[in-house]
């Protein structure tokens, strides 16, 4: 089914802050895989999508351009972590010997042990953030809610996490800043770091009934709404390697992508 | 080198389940509700006070049972919420994730326009799957320690269900627009057992020998009671095993030691003079 009928409008956010000058809207949006298939993301050369099951469960590659599914790892929970590293291979979790451990997969569906990671730049613990400062020590940031799932931005500069009632933050390592966006789950940022796509769900405590996409400009502080749709339930949004495109679920195992135009 | 393995054979002896307690598990509990969605509302209850109560004390439990060495498991005991606040479906999940939890219990009550729907109910993501042999203790446990009528073990595509990447489950304590079902929902002591009965259910899950830890509950107890009780006209004539009578206090719930060693006792009784007087009654579905 395609989703270009579908209306794709640029708005301001409920915080108000939204101007016209930077706003992107979404076009020309159509489904590339049907099926079971949740939070898709662009592999580097812009073309094939990491898809993960039901449960986040397994690991998939999805053709980009509508062609076959193939599975590269049928790990429970595979999907919780899993990204693309640059030389195309794919980061996940999963548990080896009783405990979990980082592991790589490449597109023939050969997995491996992960090499020792760096020192992260964010992390969680006891649902707190601590992000390394320029010396290098781990200093916590937010108050007032339990935090989890921090996120680096490509250039390091700045990470996303969230508080479990109160949403979104932006931490800026180089100005301490700390900025609020407010509900929202799923984040992920640009490729340059400039942008954050992010969804918004309702729900009725059981099943989520409603949801959209929207963009964070991290320069302008401005959040735009790009999705306004009843029908449609998108959801873990994502960007391509380009900055311009982006692929996101709908919640019923379908996959999307689209692309971002700039309103002037 | 015999004496040593005589030693290990005695303790795995003395201590059943000491083994397996060895490894610690972290467990989400899942309060449904919150803030500005209060869940199920009816009589004088609502859904998003009673369901954390039982989380909290289902929390106070596993704590206990970690500090309480003559057995039972080692936890790692979450809650997605701690208060009366909103938190989306998409967080919760998220929540639990990034915890990497072991396991997921989301602990709700059902509300129906037809006051007649009554009974209790369990919630898995798919038959034949871990969450199911959860699902079906949880199930068993709460329906040996609160005698309402079995509605089944069932699966649902529930968000938190199919978003968490653990084994999940959702529990269905009773129905708030029933009156016979509010009785126990309002009743501290019946929430307690309730969260012991999750209790039993997640040791039994991992191979443990049932063991309700011989600790007194934490000092927010009373605090757990108060949410719950803000909502309730009459409370003390209704809560008739654990209310006015220990204490006195206005909230009507016994806290610390005297309720724990009552409601076990309370619950040993409890199990064989509950009759099942709706038994024969079909559930009218959900209410959501």
């Amino acid at each position: 089914m395609s989703k270009t009928h579908l209306l794709m409008v640029a708005l301001a956010a409920s915080t108000g802050l939204a101007g016209m000058a930077h706003a992107e809207r979404l076009i020309d949006v159509s489904q590339v895989q049907r099926g079971s298939y949740y939070a898709p993301r662009f592999a580097p050369d812009g073309r094939d999508l990491l898809v993960t099951g039901p449960k986040l469960s397994g690991l998939y590659l999805v053709d980009g351009n509508g062609g076959a599914v193939r599975r590269l790892a049928d790990d429970a929970g595979a999907g919780v972590a899993a990204r693309w590293n640059r030389d195309g291979t794919v980061g996940f979790r999963a548990v080896r010997a009783g405990a979990r451990r980082a592991m790589i997969v490449d597109r023939d569906g050969r997995v491996r042990s992960a090499p020792a990671e760096a020192a992260p730049i964010a992390l969680a613990q006891n649902e707190r953030i601590y992000v390394r400062d320029r010396a290098g020590e781990l200093v916590p940031v937010g108050t007032g809610d339990r935090f989890f799932s921090p996120e680096p931005s490509p250039d390091g500069d700045r990470v996303v996490f969230q508080g479990l009632s109160t949403g979104l933050y932006i931490y800026t390592r180089s100005t301490g800043d700390l900025v609020q966006l407010g509900a929202g789950t799923a984040p992920s940022w640009s490729p340059d770091g400039s942008r954050l796509l992010f969804e918004l769900t309702e729900d009725d405590g059981h099943e989520i009934v409603a949801s959209d996409l929207y963009l964070y400009d991290v320069r302008a502080r401005r959040t735009h709404r790009l999705t306004a749709t009843s029908a449609t339930v998108e959801r873990r949004p994502s960007f391509a390697p380009d900055g311009r495109r982006i692929a996101f679920d709908d919640d019923t195992g379908g996959i999307y992508v689209g692309r971002l135009e700039e309103v002037r | 080198m015999l004496r040593s393995l005589s030693l290990a054979f005695l303790i795995t002896i003395a201590l059943p389940g000491a083994a397996a307690a060895q490894t610690t598990r972290t467990i989400v509990i899942d309060p449904g509700h919150g803030g500005s969605d209060p869940g199920g509302v009816g009589n004088g209850l609502q859904e998003k006070n009673i369901v954390l109560d039982v989380a909290t004390r289902f929390k106070q439990l596993l704590d206990a049972d970690t500090a309480d060495t003559s057995g039972g498991g080692r936890w790692v005991a979450l809650r997605t919420r701690t208060n009366d606040t909103f938190v989306s479906l998409s967080a919760r999940a998220s929540f639990a994730n990034a915890q990497g939890a072991d396991r997921f219990m989301s602990i709700h009550a059902n509300a129906f326009g037809d006051p007649a729907a009554h009974g209790t109910e369990t919630f898995s993501f798919a038959e034949g799957s871990t969450g199911a042999a959860l699902r079906n203790l949880v199930q068993q446990e709460m329906i040996a320690a609160w005698g309402l009528t079995n509605r089944g073990n069932k699966t649902a595509n529930f968000a938190v269900l199919r978003e968490t990447a653990m084994p999940a489950v959702l529990h269905e304590l009773a129905f708030v627009t029933n009156a016979t079902d509010a009785n126990k929902l309002r009743s501290a002591t019946e929430r307690q057992k309730a969260a012991q009965a999750h209790l039993r259910a997640i040791q039994r899950h991992f191979g443990i020998t049932p063991h309700i830890p011989l600790q007194a509950l934490g000092a927010d107890d009373q605090a757990a009671d108060d949410v719950v009780d803000d909502d309730i006209d009459g409370a003390d004539q209704l809560d008739e095993d654990g209310g006015c009578a220990a204490g006195g206090s206005s909230s009507g719930a016994p806290g610390g030691l005297a309720l724990f060693l009552a409601s076990i006792l309370i619950g040993a009784g409890g199990r064989a003079r509950r009759s099942r007087a709706r038994s024969g009654r079909s559930g009218r579905g959900r209410a959501r």
